[in-house]
C-alpha cells in the first residue's frame, strides 16, 4: 500500500484547522487528516502526528502528554507558558513557506522513520501513474492533465525512482494492487 | 567468491554455490561426483574444460570475464549451452513459478483480488519470454550456425546460403531486456503485497523469481559479451573473403 501519514488536528478554530489540513494534503499526500475536538479521542491512537491548539493542550495536558512523541502545538506565538520546550510548535501567524519549512523539520526530525517526500507519490504523480496504468501515452497524459510533455517525463522518472518499478507492466500491476485503477481499466 | 578451477573437486564446486546445479545439468553432468575433479568429469563427458569452467565462473561471479580463453571457445558450444538454458526456463523454472502463482491466486486469499493481477502479469510475461526465446531459437541461433559452418567449412555454396536479412548488428539492436519485468514483479511482491496471502507459497515464488532473474541475467551476459563479439568477428572475416 501507499505509505500514508495519518494526522489528527485538534482545534476549535475551524479556519486554523482547515487551513493546516489543506496545506498538509497538498504537500504530503497520501495523507489522512482528521479534524476533531477533544470529544473524539479514539482518533489519537492511530495518528502519526497530532496537531493541537495551545489552548486545548493546556486544558487537557495530562491527556495529550500521553502522546507527547506525536504532538505538535499550534500557537499564536504569544502564550508559551506550560508548554514543554521538547514539543515542536507551529505558529499560526507564519507564512505558508515558513509553515512548510517547519513541517519538513518536524517530519524529518521526529522519532518515527517517516520521510514523506522521499518515496511517497505526490497527488500529481498518482494521477500520472493512473494514466500510465490505463495505457495512456506520454502525449495523451500531457493533454489530459494539461501539462507539458517535459513535465510528464519528469513525473515518470520520479515515479520509477520512488517505487523502484521500471516497466509500464510493473507500474500497472502496482496500480492494480493498490486499487488506483480497476482491472477493467486495463482492458 | 573464489574462482573455480579445473583441479577443484566437483562436489566442492557445488558446495561453494549450489545454484550451479542446473548449470551442470545443462552440460549433461549428473550427481554422484565422488572425489572426481572438474577436469576428470569434463574428460569423461567430453566437455571443453576452459569453456565449462568459464561458464561456471560467469554464473557465479557477475564481474568475471574469460578474457584469455574467449577466443578458444567454440561458438556452437555456446549456442548449445544457451539453447539448453532456454529449455530449462520453459520446461522447468517458468512452469514452476506459474504453478506457484496459480496456487497463490487461488488459495485462502480468494478475496485478495490483487493476486489475480499478479497471475495475469506473469502470464503476459511468460508470453513475452517465449517469443524472445523463440526468436533466438529460430532466427539468431540458426544464423550463427550458418556463419560458423561457412567460416570453418568455407564452401562457397554454404556462404551463399547465409541470410542477408539478418546480422549480429540486428541482434544487438533488437535484443531486448527480458529481465526488467521480472525484476519489477519481484520488487512489487517484496515491497507492496498486502492483505491476506499464503506466505509459504509467496516465499517460494520469490525464491524462484530470484533464481530465474539471475539465470536470465547470466544468459544475456553470455550472449552480449561472449557470443556476440565472437560471431561479429566471423561475420567480418567472411565479408572480407567475399571481396
Amino acid at each position: 500500500m501507499l505509505n500514508s501519514i495519518t494526522v489528527v488536528i485538534v482545534s476549535f478554530n475551524q479556519l486554523e484547522a482547515h487551513g493546516l489540513a489543506s496545506i498538509l494534503k497538498e504537500h504530503y499526500s497520501p495523507i489522512t487528516v482528521t479534524i476533531t475536538t477533544v470529544s473524539e479521542l479514539h482518533h489519537l491512537n492511530r495518528a502519526d502526528y497530532i496537531f493541537v491548539s495551545a489552548t486545548l493542550y493546556r486544558k487537557h495536558k495530562t491527556l495529550f502528554d500521553q502522546y507527547h512523541k506525536h504532538l505538535i502545538i499550534i500557537d499564536d506565538g504569544k502564550r508559551q507558558k506550560a508548554i514543554p520546550s521538547s514539543i515542536p510548535k507551529l505558529c499560526n501567524t507564519f507564512h505558508e513557506s515558513e509553515i512548510l519549512h517547519r513541517l519538513e523539520n518536524i517530519f524529518t526530525q521526529s522519532n518515527r522513520t517517516f520521510h514523506p517526500t522521499e518515496n511517497t507519490l505526490t497527488p500529481r504523480e498518482v494521477e500520472v501513474l493512473k494514466l500510465i496504468a490505463k495505457g495512456f501515452l506520454n502525449k495523451e497524459i500531457a493533454d489530459t492533465l494539461n501539462i507539458s510533455l517535459h513535465t510528464v517525463i519528469s513525473h515518470r522518472k520520479n515515479i520509477t525512482r520512488k517505487l523502484g518499478i521500471k516497466t509500464v507492466a510493473g507500474l500497472t500491476l502496482y496500480a492494480l494492487m493498490n486499487q488506483l485503477i480497476s482491472p477493467r481499466d486495463t482492458q | 567468491m573464489k574462482l573455480i578451477t579445473p583441479s577443484m573437486k566437483m562436489a566442492e564446486v557445488l558446495e561453494s554455490n549450489y545454484l550451479l546445479l542446473p548449470v551442470l545439468s545443462r552440460f549433461g553432468i549428473k550427481l554422484g561426483f565422488g572425489e572426481k575433479t572438474v577436469r576428470d568429469i569434463c574428460i569423461e563427458k567430453n566437455i571443453d574444460i576452459p569453456f565449462f569452467v568459464a561458464m561456471l565462473n560467469t554464473f557465479s561471479n557477475e564481474n568475471y570475464f574469460p578474457e584469455e580463453e574467449i577466443h578458444t571457445f567454440n561458438v556452437l558450444a555456446i549456442v548449445n549451452y544457451l539453447r539448453s538454458t532456454h529449455t530449462y526456463y520453459l520446461q522447468t523454472l517458468v512452469p514452476t513459478i506459474e504453478q506457484l502463482i496459480d496456487t497463490l491466486a487461488q488459495s485462502r486469499s480468494q478475496h485478495n483480488r490483487s493476486l489475480k493481477s499478479v497471475k495475469r502479469y506473469f502470464r503476459e510475461y511468460k508470453k513475452e519470454l517465449i517469443d524472445h526465446l523463440k526468436q533466438e531459437d529460430t532466427v539468431t541461433f540458426p544464423y550463427i550456425e550458418q556463419i560458423y559452418y561457412a567460416y570453418h567449412g568455407l564452401s562457397t555454396h554454404q556462404r551463399r546460403n547465409i541470410s542477408k536479412e539478418y546480422s549480429m548488428k540486428m541482434f544487438k539492436r533488437e535484443h531486448t531486456n527480458i529481465d526488467e519485468k521480472l525484476l519489477d514483479l519481484k520488487n512489487i511482491l517484496i515491497k507492496y503485497i498486502s492483505g491476506e496471502y499464503d506466505e509459504v507459497v509467496c516465499n517460494a515464488i520469490i525464491f524462484e523469481l530470484f533464481r530465474l532473474e539471475k539465470d536470465i541475467i547470466d544468459h544475456t551476459r553470455i550472449e552480449n559479451t561472449i557470443l556476440l563479439p565472437l560471431v561479429a568477428k566471423m561475420e567480418q572475416s567472411l565479408k572480407c573473403m567475399k571481396r
